[in-house]
């Protein structure tokens, strides 16, 4: 038997990093890699996908010296207070990510398929939604993932492989791009998006074990990073990067590009749903997120009476900057910055406490 | 003084002209009734005196009998009449079982408390007076009371009670009265204080007979069609199975019919039923509980499993949920289900519903409980998955691939029967860009004449459907079907021809219809149908990106839901090891396990090789090459 109650399996923790991983795909962040990566901007996420898989893993390490979920180890590793600091800080990723996406999706949704509609309605109803999903729970957030995840990437790779006839393999020459010292740093710069496979150590207790996270980190974020990769790659081969890095929907300009005969072209409206529906998920999961850790941090018995006034603070917040060239903008440097101090700094330091406690209780273990 | 005649001529002018309405009684109100419940502190002075003169009849009784019988006894004495004597001591052995019933505390206690909680006295006329009380005799002529005399040695009174029009004459006749009144058994009977055991081993010649000492037990047995049999003297009673209501058998399917399987379905009656799935599974780990719902007017409620599979945990989880119903009366299955069920709000159904016996044998053997009421010729089925309901009676009956195709067909038609109405909406609204030219200059050319947006376009014709299906199904016997193929012809014609609505939009709603009726659970496709139509309002406001918000907000809902402790997409979310029946039907010879979530006593459906005889040597020569 498979299932329990409360204890995820692999494919729920797949899922669950996948979702919240995975969407930036149809947002800029294709075009962005192609600026900076040129012809070589396919390997950008692969790379980038690296760093957190083996934080993670370390962090697994450490948890299996001092069990808990991350809230936990972190009392047991650096006290009282920095476990608090870093509650703090994930529920702040989780938020600015929400309200990030928050914002983008609506943006394109306006851009692509309701050009008519007011900005902050959108804004209203995706919130809604996320929050709907939110009162849901996790588990129904995964499984309902997990179950519209394959229609996902089968869209997706649909779309890639109905380009076929628009790829060029010179527009992604050189094939160096800008060169690996851009490149390669460039991936661990954007480990930063990933940082969302925390919320596998987050919610260590409901997985069944250490080995269920272990596996759903490697494949959730392995899986995320090849299709990104392939994403990126067929964007870089049918636009040039010159004109790839301009666009501001790579997935919906390539959706857009598709013709086969003229019964089969401009699916674009077709994938909205895919999009939508993805999107929504994962501000849902990063909203879930953050309050599941506010719910933890301040030990209330149920999240549900927070999720309507978290959500109009994150509907809001998302409304604040004027326009979604400063989003943009923004969530590449809260990714850059703000958001590998999550993948890098975070996970290093309790690696580090947990080896130096270990060290210290094996020496006063000997002492005893 | 009388009138005079310029009077009486003026009275009767007056009456002749004037409207006198005629003298009628009131009419009826139906008044609310006075509130039952006496206040707190509040006393009825009159329940007291009730109580004691109930207590003073019964005393008064036992005297009456008491100063007969030592009348009887003076005569017998004076007369020295041995015979008598003899049968007046077995009268004093009854009159000094009768005395315990008397005792002061005994008769308070027996006239607070309700009669159906009363115990059986050992004096005839005093259980006649509660068998009266509790039935309302005599303005309730279902209740028959046969009064009678056993002839044994010495003649012991007795009375027999039973509800007309439940019971069968004829078994009475010959099974009870006959044997007690003319046999020679009745010689057998021991007189004293085990006369009632006696007279049921030696004198019933019933399959069912059992003793009572409650009025609780007599009355369930009278309700259910059995005969009571009260015996004077001795404190208890005789419960004789004489049941021979009319009820109907079984037919076939009306609801579910295949081309293959089985052609039996369940009737109303609850033993039938029973009788019917064991007939069909014929091994003594079939196991029925039987458990009464309803407080007023308890219904019986049979669950069945088989006892080395079924989870314990899910049968216990299953009566739990079914004796802690607290109602009335439950109707019908379909209310029992709502009082039991995990998410009542929400209008996909959480058990299967089936009025094929196969079916629900077959669901017995995967480790599923059967839940049965009196009453209803339909049983339900727990825990059930969301694909359960897409699988038909038959499937398995066909060939791998045809099974497999229907299934498909059944799962593209629901897709097709929820979204299509709404997809349509939002291309023709938001997304015109979908849509070939050509295609799109059609609908267009099509759409000119009419002068109503799409949106009303497609509620008209919905609405239209929606009313000729409920109308199809309210019309009796075979017109309901013919007026509801007419009506749709004649009114999307009609329609058309008004410019109502375009000849696209016909074709929509009727694809959607015909699409709808590839759900093989009825109440499924009507929850469909609702959805349907909050997908329609979403999509005409927000196009393919309300589909895609609905879309996912009913995988999550369906994602959350449980029935009986099963997720309800069980084994895609949570994924579980799902075998060969869920969206395909694999064949029978692979489908080794039984579905993993029910969690059954032995997982194993059959071995790893279940065709034994394709590893053997053939009989004969085999194929010479």
């Amino acid at each position: 038997m498979s299932y329990h109650t409360g204890k995820m399996g692999v494919a729920a923790g797949i899922s669950l990093v996948f979702l919240i991983t995975f969407p930036y795909i149809f947002l800029t962040t294709p075009a962005q890699t192609v600026a900076i990566g040129a012809g070589l901007a396919w390997l950008i996420p692969l790379i980038s996908g690296g760093p957190p898989i083996v934080m993670i893993l370390g962090m697994l390490y450490a948890m299996k010296m001092f069990p808990g979920d991350l809230y936990t180890v972190c009392r047991k590793l650096i006290g009282r207070v920095g476990a608090w600091a870093v509650a703090v800080y994930y529920i702040t990723m989780f938020f600015c990510d929400g309200v990030l996406l928050l914002r983008q999706f609506a943006e394109n949704t306006l851009l692509t398929a309701l050009p008519s509609i007011e900005f902050s309605l959108v804004i209203a109803i995706y919130i809604a939604v996320a929050g709907l999903l939110c009162y849901a729970g996790i588990e129904a957030i995964v499984r309902a993932n997990y179950i519209i995840m394959p229609f996902g990437i089968f869209g997706l790779t649909l779309v890639l492989l109905l380009l076929a006839p628009f790829y060029n393999i010179y527009n992604i020459l050189p094939w160096q791009g800008t060169g690996l010292e851009n490149v390669i740093p460039a991936g661990f710069l954007f480990a930063g998006a990933q940082v969302g496979i925390f919320a596998l150590v987050i919610l260590a207790p409901s997985f069944q074990d250490k080995r269920t996270v272990r596996t759903a980190a490697i494949f959730g974020v392995g899986m995320s990073a090849v299709l990104k990769s392939m994403t990126v790659l067929v964007f870089s081969l049918v636009f040039n990067t010159v004109v790839a890095k301009e666009k501001v929907l790579p997935f919906f300009e390539m959706a857009r590009l598709v013709y086969l005969s003229r019964y089969l072209q401009r699916i674009e409206a077709l994938f909205i749903i895919l999009w939508v529906i993805l999107g929504v998920m994962a501000i849902a999961i990063n909203f879930y997120m953050g309050l599941y850790l506010i719910t933890r941090l301040l030990k209330l018995p149920t999240m549900r009476p927070l999720i309507p006034i978290t959500g109009i603070i994150l509907a809001e917040t998302a409304m604040i900057p004027p326009d979604i060239t400063t989003v943009i903008v923004l969530d590449e440097l809260i990714i850059t910055t703000y958001f590998n101090v999550g993948v890098y700094v975070i996970p290093t330091m309790l690696i580090i406490a947990a080896l130096l406690k270990k060290k210290k209780r094996g020496a006063t273990q000997c002492a005893g | 003084m009388g009138d005079n005649s310029f009077v009486k001529m003026f009275k009767a002018v007056k009456r002749s002209l004037i409207y006198q309405p005629p003298h009628l009684p009131k009419p009826f109100v139906l008044d609310e009734t006075a509130d039952d419940q006496p206040l707190p502190f509040e006393v009825d002075p009159k329940k007291g005196l009730k109580t004691s003169a109930k207590e003073l009849d019964s005393l008064l009784g036992y005297a009456q009998r008491l100063r007969d019988f030592m009348e009887e006894s003076k005569k017998a004495l004076e007369n020295q009449d041995s015979s008598r004597m003899k049968e007046l001591s077995e009268e004093y052995k009854i009159l000094e079982n009768q005395h315990s019933d008397i005792s002061p505390i005994r008769l308070s206690f027996d006239n607070e408390i309700k009669p159906i909680d009363r115990i059986i006295t050992a004096s005839l006329a005093e259980n006649e007076k509660i068998i009266k009380e509790l039935y309302f005799l005599p303005d309730n002529k279902d209740v028959v009371i046969r009064d009678f005399i056993i002839p044994s040695e010495p003649p012991v009174k007795a009375m027999l009670v039973f509800m007309d029009g439940l019971i069968d004459k004829q078994i009475i006749n010959l099974s009870i009265l006959q044997p007690l009144m003319l046999d020679e058994c009745v010689a057998k009977i021991r007189i004293g204080s085990d006369l009632l055991a006696s007279i049921v081993d030696n004198c019933l010649p019933s399959n069912q007979a059992k003793q009572a000492v409650k009025f609780k037990e007599v009355a369930d047995g009278l309700n259910s069609g059995d005969t009571v049999l009260f015996i004077d003297g001795v404190p208890g009673a005789a419960v004789v199975e004489t049941k021979g209501y009319e009820h109907r058998g079984p037919e076939r399917p009306q609801i579910e019919q295949s081309v293959r399987g089985a052609q039996a379905a369940f009737a109303e009656a609850l033993r039938v039923n029973t009788g019917m799935i064991r007939s069909m599974l014929q091994t003594n780990d079939l196991v029925t509980e039987i458990i009464n719902v309803g407080d007023r007017v308890p219904v019986k409620c049979a669950v069945m499993y088989l006892k080395s599979l079924a989870n314990p945990s899910l049968v216990a989880e299953v009566t739990r949920r079914i004796k802690g119903v607290s109602t009335d009366y439950v109707t019908d299955l379909g209310i029992l289900e709502q009082f039991i069920e995990d998410h009542p709000s929400i209008p996909f159904p959480q058990m299967l519903s089936t009025e094929r016996v196969d079916r629900v044998t077959a669901h017995l053997v995967e480790g599923r409980v059967a839940i049965i009421l009196d009453g209803t010729p339909f049983v339900h089925l727990v825990p059930v998955s969301f694909f359960t309901f897409f699988h038909s009676a038959e499937d398995f009956s066909l060939k791998t691939p045809i099974g497999d195709f229907m299934r498909l067909i059944r799962l593209i038609g629901t897709i097709i029967a929820v979204i299509l109405p709404a997809v349509y909406l939002s291309i023709s609204y938001f997304h015109q860009e979908a849509l070939p030219t050509e295609l799109i200059l059609a609908i267009a050319g099509a759409r000119e004449r009419v002068p109503f947006p799409a949106f009303f376009e497609v509620m008209l014709m919905e609405f239209s459907f929606e009313l000729i299906r409920e109308a199809g199904l309210r019309i009796p016997g075979l017109l309901g079907s013919t007026i509801g193929i007419v009506g749709a012809l004649i009114l999307g014609q009609a329609a058309v021809s008004a410019n109502l609505v375009s000849p696209i939009m016909v074709v929509i709603v009727a694809i959607t219809g015909l699409a709808s009726f590839t759900i093989p659970d009825y109440r499924l496709s009507s929850a469909f149908r609702i959805m349907r139509f909050v997908f329609l309002f979403v999509a005409a406001v927000l196009g393919l990106v309300g589909v895609a918000f609905m879309l996912i907000i009913l995988t999550v809902v369906l994602c959350s839901m449980k029935s009986f402790g099963l997720p309800y997409l069980v084994p895609i979310g949570p994924k579980t090891t799902g075998g060969f029946d869920i969206v395909r039907r694999g064949p029978v010879f692979r489908q080794e396990h039984r579905p993993d979530a029910l969690n059954t006593q032995d997982s194993r459906r059959q071995p790893h090789i279940s065709r034994k005889w394709i590893k053997d040597q053939p009989i004969g020569r085999g194929d010479e090459k």
